[in-house]
């Protein structure tokens, strides 16, 4: 996965529901091609809620010790919105240049 | 199960290893979250604990993600070298160092004036200062002249020995010192700049 676009998806998997780092890592590893080296999502983690975009905040889970868990803030939301629109309008570009639209039409 | 163990606990030490040069308070945290996270893969027993690991991938890369250090430059390591002993070379050297230090936009104002006033023309200056404190001292001054790295405490008669072996001590530790301290500015990455690279463009 380009190292530019991970931060964005990770705040994109807490865009609805806060979630652990466990349940995270998991999560972006089922997207094929998203993480070579799960462990490099920590240190990523740890950027965005200096940068104040994600927060976190610790419970206690059914088994074992509590569990930190991570959150969008309203910074974060504002910088997945722009990216989502910037995106979009990226990938339309891109698909229009490589004719893949055409193709998909019926 | 005791293999295991012992795998976790080397597979931490190395990242423990590896993230040394991470400010203290975000390296207990990675490691704390690497931990949490073999924790809970163990827990749930579904993969083998040495594919975990493997998955999670090297100490070394997950360290290097969080480091807050990045290598410098050549000029920057070319302004420190000449700023400590540029000014043997016809005091040009230790000017180029000058220039080199201002120029950069690794430091900030407040360590270039650093790097500036302690010592100007680096150690040339500092034996400068010494030699000339030296020859004062000799010479029992009244004080009223006192050359550079002499620090005119000593109204006429001779300087205590303690004290001249204090002066020599802090002159030619203050450049080294000084060298140390740009070198980790210069490493430094503040936070505003490690940015995501795809920033939403402003409209």
């Amino acid at each position: 996965m380009r190292r530019g676009l991970l931060p964005y998806c990770v705040l994109a998997m807490l865009r609805d529901t806060e979630r652990y780092g466990f349940e995270l890592v998991q999560a972006l590893g089922s997207v094929d091609g998203m993480v070579t080296g799960q462990g490099t999502i920590y240190p990523l983690l740890s950027r965005l809620r200096r940068q104040g975009l994600v927060g976190t905040t610790w419970r206690e889970s059914a088994a074992g010790p509590p569990r930190r868990y991570y959150q969008l803030t309203e910074a974060g939301r504002t910088a997945l919105d722009g990216f989502t629109h910037d995106w979009t309008q990226l990938r339309d570009s891109v698909d229009t240049l490589l004719g893949a639209r055409e193709k998909d039409k019926p | 199960m005791r293999d295991d163990d012992q795998l976790v606990a080397d597979y931490l030490k190395r990242l423990r290893r590896a993230a040394r040069t991470m400010p203290r308070a975000r390296r207990r945290e990675l490691i704390d979250e690497i931990a949490a996270h073999i924790a809970e893969a163990r827990a749930t027993g579904e993969v083998p604990l040495q594919r975990v690991l493997d998955d999670l991938g090297d100490p070394k890369d997950i360290a290097a993600t969080g480091s807050a250090r990045k290598p410098l430059g050549v000029r920057e390591i070319a302004a420190v070298v000449l700023l400590l002993i540029g000014g043997f070379i016809f005091l040009a050297g230790w000017v180029a160092g000058l220039v080199l230090l201002w120029a950069s936009p690794r430091w900030r104002w407040p360590d270039k004036l650093l790097g500036t006033l302690v010592w100007p023309f680096g150690y040339l200056g500092a034996l400068y200062g010494l030699l000339a404190g030296a020859f004062t001292n000799a010479a029992n001054n009244a004080g009223e002249f006192c050359g550079y790295g002499c620090t005119s405490t000593s109204p006429g008669g001779g300087m205590p020995q303690w004290l001249g072996d204090l002066i020599v001590v802090a002159v030619f530790v203050a450049p080294i010192a000084v060298a140390v301290w740009l070198v980790l500015r210069a490493r430094r990455v503040p936070d505003q700049a490690e940015r995501p690279i795809f920033e939403p463009a402003r409209t």
